[in-house]
């Protein structure tokens, strides 16, 4: 039961600090669109080993099931909506002190759920979504010191909004994410608003012949001086639905660095959709401790289905 | 058939070769197994918590405000025991009442009232006499003064005949007193009827909140017509402590009062342990453990019955411990959070109408000792 436990409840480390573990870097408010309707979910679940000093220690984390939907509607039109976790705030630390002892174990973070609506504009796809931002946390601290033990409690729920606006070419794209705040709720009554960052996302993907080539380019806007604002940037290669990326991703938590690479293969399935394996693998680091992430990522996308069998 | 030569080198190469291999397998096997199972607690990363705060524990030792020894004869009516004894401090005696059935006693072919003696303490040899008594009392109000709460007893101790009905030695299990006719009409008759011990040492026997109640048999044509009681308590008297004392008893009941002085180092902090300590000098009471308990105080101190908030810590001690410590991280916490509420606490023993026992506590020898940390922030 122990281990089970284990494994529902870790995540990264990193999160343990501002508001947790940022998992839409690199998100873009594009969703595929096709002639059909497309259904997509994504289960992606993560290992985690955590280094430091020669020491190892092994953790394990699913990540909520995310689901989007995209419909063509006349006229160039389209509409959307889905769901995912935005920061993820689950964390499984042990501290030992010569007479301290502390278990510090978080699980929850702040989720979203999305709608968006796109128009085709000849070449280029313009986009806008709005996000409502909910969830809750909570975390348990056990302090011990010798036979005694004390344990404190935190819990919080979190409401929201943010939006987006993009516009999509075949060689470029360009993104911003805007007007987030989230109220964050700490149990009993005390009330904070959070500014969340505004955010850039600008991307190339040219193609030259059977090979798709993509750059993009991130940077955060956290408002004053609790977070840092970095630039991030991405490199992918892509031929025949397999691709491969690098990317580095300097967190908004101070001197927290992550490198990865990750390689992504598509499954056609005939009459019905696809199927998409990516493996991402990160390493992070701050100071003498680091991360190290494998991410199996499994996306399935139906493409209309039951209308195509009714045909 | 081929066979290939293997020169003695090559043998030892393989043999390196497989024990680098083991040991990598080794390796791997202890990394596969972290990953995999994930369960281990090591303390890797500690650091990431100094985000929330800076968790050096400090430990503070208090300093005593003051302590002293308050007492009351309080009522046994809820105990489980029921006591009689005495010695040169202490004098217990039972009273009890009986409900008997409404039949006739024509007949009778054996009247017994049986007493259970409860095996759980060390109990002495009690000579006793048995002796009716003159006036009515309240199971639930009654004392060593009082018979109930708006009357005393014409003798502090109970008014009873000076005429024991019946003598007897409490010893081993049971004690069984037989009676005849005249005797359990002069039963039914009187107010009640009260065991006074006759020497000294002290007996437990079970009360009717106990296991095996005290009973009367009337045995007819080898039928059995059981008597139980009405009422039953012990009434107690016992020493005053003097002024310098600090004494917690139960029975005749002492409770040390104990404060001591908060320490503003203390403020928005968190207590991880709160260890109280004192030393014993001297143990009376018929048993080999005892239980030890704390309450806080809800508001100053005024007399005995100051409003007392539930039981904060318990601890069972050995009879003849030296040193007792407790953990009342709780009243660390009370003294912390609202920290005008420095009331103080109690040190009882529990429960207090148990047995008869006390013990005294070396004046002066009381320590606080705190463990705390600055509380982790929130996000």
């Amino acid at each position: 039961m122990a281990i089970l436990l284990t494994f529902l409840i870790n995540a990264s480390i990193f999160s343990i600090g501002g508001v947790g573990e940022d998992l839409l870097v690199f998100e873009s408010p594009f969703v595929e669109r096709g002639r059909f309707a497309r259904l997509g979910f994504t289960i992606n679940p993560e290992y985690m080993l955590l280094s430091e000093s020669g020491e190892l220690r092994g953790v394990f984390w699913t990540n909520p099931l995310k689901m989007s939907l995209s419909v063509p509607l006349p006229k160039g039109f389209g509409v959307m909506v889905g769901n995912r976790e935005r920061f993820n705030q689950c964390f499984d630390v042990y501290l030992e002190d010569s007479t301290l002892q502390i278990h510090a174990v978080g699980e929850g973070g702040i989720e979203e759920v999305f709608a968006g609506v796109s128009k085709r504009l000849g070449p280029i796809d313009f986009v806008a979504t709005g996000s409502f931002l909910f969830g809750s946390a909570w975390e348990i601290w056990t302090h011990s010191i010798g036979a005694y033990s004390l344990v404190d409690t935190f819990s919080y729920r979190y409401r929201g909004r943010i939006f987006a606006v993009g516009l999509k070419h075949d060689l470029f794209s360009v993104a911003f994410e805007s007007f987030g705040e989230v109220r964050k709720i700490y149990m009993p009554e005390d009330t904070t608003m959070i500014d969340l960052s505004e955010r850039l996302l600008v991307g190339v993907h040219p193609r030259i012949d059977e090979w798709s080539f993509g750059l993009l380019y991130e940077r955060s806007f956290w408002s004053g001086d609790e977070f840092n604002s970095p630039n991030r940037f991405k490199v992918s290669l892509d031929r025949g639905g397999t691709g491969f990326s690098y990317y580095f991703n300097p967190w908004y938590l101070n001197d927290v660095t992550e490198h990865g690479l990750s390689a992504v293969f598509s499954l056609p399935l005939r009459n019905i959709g696809s199927i998409d394996v990516e493996m991402d693998i990160a390493l992070r680091n701050r100071d003498q401790l680091r991360e190290f992430s494998v991410s199996p990522k499994l996306t399935f996308v139906l493409n209309e289905l039951f209308a195509l069998r009714r045909k | 058939m081929i066979s290939e030569y293997v020169s003695p080198q090559h043998y030892q190469l393989d043999l390196s070769g497989n024990m680098v291999m083991i040991t990598i397998m080794k390796r791997l096997t202890f990394v596969l197994c972290i990953v995999l199972l994930s369960c281990n607690e090591l303390p890797i990363g500690e650091g990431e918590l100094g985000q929330r705060g800076d968790f050096a524990p400090q430990f503070l030792e208090l300093n005593l405000f003051s302590t002293f020894t308050e007492y009351k004869n309080i009522n046994t009516g809820n105990a489980a025991n029921l006591v009689f004894g005495m010695n040169a401090e202490y004098e217990s005696r039972v009273m009890l009442t009986f409900d008997f059935p409404d039949t006739t006693y024509e007949g009778l072919d054996e009247i017994r009232m049986i007493l259970n003696i409860n095996g759980k303490f060390n109990n002495d040899t009690v000579p006793f006499s048995l002796h009716l008594m003159g006036a009515e009392f309240n199971e639930y109000e009654t004392d060593w003064t009082r018979r109930n709460l708006d009357d005393y007893w014409t003798t502090p101790g109970g008014d009873f005949s000076s005429d024991s009905i019946r003598y007897g030695i409490a010893q081993g299990d049971s004690v069984i007193l037989y009676f005849n006719y005249i005797e359990l009409e002069q039963i039914e008759a009187a107010s009640g009827i009260i065991i006074v011990p006759r020497d000294t040492g002290f007996c437990y026997i079970s009360s009717r909140e106990g296991e095996n109640p005290v009973r009367i048999i009337l045995e007819k044509n080898e039928t059995m017509i059981p008597a139980f009681v009405d009422a039953d308590c012990h009434i107690i008297n016992g020493p005053e402590p003097s002024l310098f004392d600090d004494w917690i008893g139960s029975g005749w009941v002492y409770r040390d009062f104990v404060r001591f002085n908060y320490d503003t180092l203390l403020d928005s902090t968190m207590a991880i342990y709160a260890e109280l300590s004192f030393r014993c000098s001297e143990y009376f009471g018929n048993r080999d453990t005892l239980e030890v308990g704390v309450r806080q105080l809800l508001e100053p101190f005024s007399t005995f019955d100051t409003p007392t908030g539930p039981l904060i810590a318990l601890k069972k001690i050995g009879v003849g411990d030296t040193i007792v410590t407790i953990d009342i991280v709780k009243h660390a916490e009370q003294l912390i959070e609202p920290p005008d509420s420095n009331f103080g606490f109690y040190i009882t023993i529990t429960p207090e109408t148990y047995d008869i026992s006390r013990v005294k506590i070396v004046r002066g020898s009381h320590r606080l000792n705190i463990g705390y940390i600055e509380p982790p922030e929130p996000r």
